[in-house]
């Protein structure tokens, strides 16, 4: 790393802004871990109805984890843009993050549509509603994080890429990012672990 | 000048992109030609790989390794880190070891509370 790149990345973080919303993401990575926790906990009380293993599918779920493995990159690609003042490839970028984190969002609710349709909400069973607690949690992020982007880019459509909008635009970056890191413990433990065994 | 950070930063985001797509189609591919053969085996290797996603994911899109001392978010990610596995694993261990010291199923449980409360706490 040259050493500019090291004092353009010192600026940033040294900010109280960052500092203090990493801080809100920490706690609230506590709050996923609870809900991780009850998940564990809830899942062999399957009570009489379908287990982990009978409902997952994983192909699926790896289309979702793809998809936003994509939408958190192209979202460190429109922060980048932006911070290089590249207006038009900025908004791509960002256009293109928020319509992946939609297609997400989508399959979420797809999914979770078609498992109430079944007969298997989450009144069924302990298991069934920890997975929709913990996938539920998740997804209202999700909405909450595209409810931010679609904000931002109306802001910095109409002001202009300012100091005020990069702030902002650093800070959705990172819950965005963070968003994805939780979702691969979600794709492994509820997903993939549910499979296995 | 510019355009040679610029390249460099987006080489980053290209690298953990691709990081992350391997790993997670490694651990997509353990679990579906069940590689090992052995559950507890597959699980442990598929959250060994999402634990390494996460620290790459750290250090790729959220810029971790290159913070400036002192390393305040690295500190507090450190002590969520502890935390999370405190809240996990401890949750993870109280319950199973109740569940092995009680060994009752529900039918027994109940039956065992009515008794109980004809006792008398």
């Amino acid at each position: 790393m040259t050493k500019s790149t090291a004092t353009l990345m010192q600026k940033e973080h040294s900010s109280p802004a960052q500092l203090g919303f990493w801080l809100y993401i920490m706690s609230d990575l506590m709050l996923f871990a609870a809900f991780f926790a009850t998940y564990m906990i809830l899942r062999p009380g399957a009570n009489d109805g379908p287990s982990s293993g009978d409902i997952f599918d994983v192909n699926f779920a790896l289309v979702e984890t793809l998809v936003l493995l994509a939408s958190s990159f192209t979202c460190g690609l429109a922060y980048l843009a932006a911070k290089y003042k590249q207006k038009v490839s900025f908004t791509r970028w960002l256009a293109a993050t928020l319509v992946l984190g939609l297609v997400f969002l989508g399959m979420e609710i797809y999914e979770f549509a078609e498992f109430i349709l079944a007969g298997h909400g989450p009144d069924h069973s302990a298991f069934l509603s920890g997975f929709f607690s913990l996938v539920g949690l998740h997804g209202l992020h999700i909405t909450a994080g595209i409810i931010w982007g679609v904000v931002l880019l109306g802001y910095i459509t109409k002001r202009g890429l300012n100091k005020n909008a990069l702030r902002r635009l650093g800070l959705f970056s990172v819950f965005w990012h963070f968003l994805d890191v939780v979702w691969i413990f979600i794709f492994t433990i509820v997903y993939l672990m549910g499979v296995v065994s | 000048m510019k355009h040679k950070e610029y390249t460099k930063i987006r080489d980053r985001y290209i690298y953990g992109f691709f990081v992350s797509v391997v790993l997670t189609g490694l651990a997509y591919w353990f679990v579906v030609s069940d590689v090992f053969g052995v559950g507890i085996a597959t699980a442990v290797a598929i959250l060994l790989l999402a634990l390494l996603q996460a620290v790459v994911q750290a250090w790729y899109f959220l810029h971790l390794d290159e913070e400036s001392k002192p390393r305040w978010k690295t500190q507090s990610f450190v002590f969520t880190f502890i935390m999370v596995l405190i809240i996990v694993v401890g949750s993870l261990w109280v319950v199973m070891n109740m569940n092995y010291n009680m060994n009752m199923g529900p039918s027994d449980m109940r039956q065992y509370m009515i008794e109980q409360n004809k006792k008398g706490f």
